[in-house]
């Protein structure tokens, strides 16, 4: 951009005028006054201790948690499936094995 | 309302994946069968010397099971996909059908027995209550896809 272009010449003369807007103090107390501040509300709001909720990281922190406590949850759901049906599994793939209707029912031999 | 449901569905998704991932990995980590009947039934190396000796006898006769099944399943098929098929040629494809799974069954339960006889008294009981309900039972060995 050169000191030529019009573009450059007209920016650099350009100055913002904001609107006056005469009642605008009064109009802003207005809303507050109709809607005063109230306890928070929110989810952790009313679940975490006051220093926790307050900070701008606890959604980030419960949701990271959350998302903990499930990873824990589905391998340890997975763990507890397999061990409980090991065994039956296990008898199940032995018996294909020995079974020659169910290796070639399922095209599998030894 | 909504900013509060994002985390829990990806914990949703988090969970499934976490028990697909651990399912897939531990299914992998399955010993072979001759290594779980080894650590399940607590069996000696001189037993497990003599159920390989029973799986290596076996395994020709279960070859030959396989191959006369496989032959009697196509058969069985292929005239029942006929239209024309004699009844009488039909019936006696079925005859020969059911005489063969009763001799594979039979087979089969023989050999589950030789290789609990092998075992102690407690664990062979243990295997043939674990192995042989997962035989096929006689009156299940219909052919596979055959009405």
């Amino acid at each position: 951009m050169n000191d030529q272009d019009p573009l450059a010449l007209l920016l650099k003369k350009w100055r913002h005028q904001p609107r006056e807007v005469p009642d605008f103090n009064r109009s802003v107390w207005a809303r507050l006054q109709a809607k005063p501040a109230t306890e928070d509300s929110s989810l952790p709001g009313r679940l975490l201790p006051f220093p926790l909720a307050s900070t701008r990281w606890a959604m980030s922190v419960a949701a990271s948690l959350l998302v903990l406590l499930s990873l824990a949850a589905g391998s340890g759901a997975a763990f507890a499936y397999e061990s409980i049906n090991r065994d039956e599994r296990m008898a199940s793939a032995y018996a294909r094995t020995i079974d020659p209707l169910q290796m070639t029912s399922s095209h599998a031999h030894r | 309302m909504k900013r509060w449901l994002w985390p829990f569905g990806l914990a949703l998704v988090a969970a499934v994946a976490a028990f697909a991932i651990t399912r897939h990995c531990v299914d992998r980590s399955m010993p072979d069968e001759m290594t779980w009947l080894r650590e399940e039934f607590a069996l000696t190396p001189a037993q497990v010397t003599a159920i390989e000796q029973l799986n290596i006898a076996y395994e020709p006769i279960c070859d030959d099971h396989c191959q006369r099944i496989s032959s009697a399943r196509r058969r069985l098929k292929t005239l029942e996909a006929a239209p024309n098929t004699p009844g009488a040629e039909l019936a006696a494809a079925q005859t020969a059908w059911q005489g063969l799974c009763d001799e594979c069954t039979t087979a089969t339960r023989a050999h589950l027995e030789a290789v609990a006889a092998q075992m102690s008294p407690e664990q062979s009981k243990r295997y043939l209550e674990l192995v042989g309900p997962k035989l096929t039972r006689r009156d299940l060995g219909k052919p596979f896809g055959l009405r």
